[in-house]
């Protein structure tokens, strides 16, 4: 009997000292943090993006505290998070949202049938991609995929489109698209081109919905502010010189090929719903 | 020589991961990109070092000589886990850089078989002090490598076209048996 209490003894003799060395050494080798860290980290979202540059949102919020790093970096905490860092760390930052948006709509002709690995990253290394447009989306959803916050999907076209409601303007999207066709712009704007074709008339060739730079969106006409300018056959847009979303639709109106878009938002829902419903 | 041998033996030709089996659960979770895998690796390594020392100790100081060799399994996991825990404070105070590097890794590799498999076969084969150091330099080596090869070959996977039925786990099987029939070849080089 006395065996069989043996070994619950000494198992506790063993358990007992260890914790003990454990609270003293726990006592003995605490560190210190700043409670503030801990509050912003459960501010900021969590994603791990790396937007603000840090590799996780911890590394973000101690560079806060310590005043290494300026509020406003966290692209998905967006306005909301700002604001509660701001009021933590009494400063006031201001930032503007901004949205990713795919330069393309899509129709260009395709120059081979692609039968590699369904990634644009690997197809564009074939023959510089399968279709005939140089500049366009290729459709395979690398974004899509690397998206964190869902808002990107593959309209019917056969492109990417981002869903402005749940972009956070991260900008991840725009470091893994092969093509740099997603540009992050001021959600503000409300329109933006479609198409990234550096091309004049060539673009009618390969792409039937592809801007030649006619240069109508910025005539005195329809652009009396000189918000947008042609720059190498493509609108640009001086992001600061625009104060509604009504000088852009203006200027947009009489597009021949209707190559500026509304900046959408909702529809990546929408889209999903429909999915579950079939 | 006996030394040498002791750590070729360890990390190659009885390598803990692909010939034991020992700590699948890291292997097949913590090698999806080479970065993790070196992190897990070295944080391995370095446990499997200081559990080394100390079990070796705690057995032929404290189990032996008051006959509880029956508590050595008990025991040793009871070390393993206080010990992680006291590096994990330890490392946090005095060595901060390296606390961030291991991260999550420290406290996972508490659970890790290989450690434990480490400590049973150190003193099934009855080393010495210094024998048993060596030994877990060599396990923790031979794990840091069967993790460097597996995550290289993971990393490659990722952009190869595989057939739909084998994508994902299926093929991270696979490839783990293939690469545990290569270590195979060692077999009966060293005893």
């Amino acid at each position: 009997m006395v065996e069989v209490l043996e070994g619950p003894l000494y198992l506790g003799i063993f358990g007992g000292v260890f914790g003990v060395f454990l609270a003293i050494a726990n006592y003995f080798l605490k560190v210190k943090e700043d409670p503030r860290v801990e509050i912003i980290e459960k501010i900021l979202p969590g994603a791990n993006c790396g937007a603000c540059g840090f590799a996780s949102c911890e590394a973000y919020a101690k560079a806060l505290v310590q005043g290494e790093a300026e509020p406003g970096r966290c692209a998905p905490g967006g306005e909301v998070a700002l604001k509660a860092i701001n009021k933590i760390l009494g400063l006031d930052v201001k930032v503007e949202k901004r949205v990713a948006f795919v330069k393309c709509q899509g129709g260009a002709v395709e120059k081979f049938r692609y039968r590699g690995i369904e990634t644009c990253e690997a197809s564009v290394i074939v023959g510089g991609g399968y279709i005939a447009c140089p500049y366009g989306c290729l459709g395979f959803g690398d974004c899509v995929e690397k998206c964190p916050f869902d808002a990107i999907f593959i309209n019917e076209n056969g492109v990417a489109e981002v869903d402005a409601s749940k972009c956070t303007g991260c900008g991840i999207c725009v470091e893994v698209c092969p093509r740099n066709v997603i540009e992050l712009v001021p959600a503000r704007i409300g329109y933006y081109i479609a198409c990234n074709s550096k091309d004049k008339l060539e673009v009618k060739k390969y792409c039937k919905n592809g801007c030649f730079g006619c240069g109508i969106c910025a005539s005195k006409k329809f652009n009396p502010e000189g918000v947008v300018e042609i720059v190498e056959n493509l609108p640009v847009i001086h992001f600061d010189k625009v104060s509604s979303p009504q000088q852009l639709e203006l200027a947009g109106s009489k597009c021949p090929v209707k190559v500026w878009k509304k900046i959408s938002s909702g529809k990546a829902e929408k889209l999903k719903s429909e999915k579950v419903k079939k | 020589m006996n030394l040498l041998l002791i750590f070729i033996g360890a990390a190659i030709v009885n390598n803990f991961v692909l010939s034991y089996f020992l700590g699948l659960c890291p292997f097949l979770g913590v090698s999806t990109d080479l970065k993790k895998a070196t992190g897990m690796g070295f944080a391995v390594i370095f446990v499997m070092l200081i559990s080394s020392a100390v079990t070796w100790l705690i057995y032929y100081k404290i189990l032996l000589p008051f006959n509880l060799v029956y508590l050595q399994y008990v025991a040793f996991i009871l070390v393993i886990a206080s010990l992680v825990q006291f590096v994990e404070m330890f490392l946090k105070k005095f060595v901060p850089p390296l606390y961030r590097g291991l991260g999550i890794y420290l406290p996972l590799i508490t659970t890790n078989c290989a450690i434990l498999g480490m400590t049973l076969f150190m003193v099934i084969r009855k080393y010495n002090f210094v024998e048993s150091v060596v030994f877990s330099l060599g396990a923790g080596s031979g794990f840091l490598l069967a993790l460097l090869i597996m995550s290289g070959i993971r990393e490659r996977i990722n952009t190869s076209d595989i057939p739909r039925p084998f994508r994902g786990a299926g093929i991270t099987f696979i490839t783990a048996g293939c690469l545990a029939l290569i270590f195979m070849g060692f077999a009966g080089i060293l005893r």
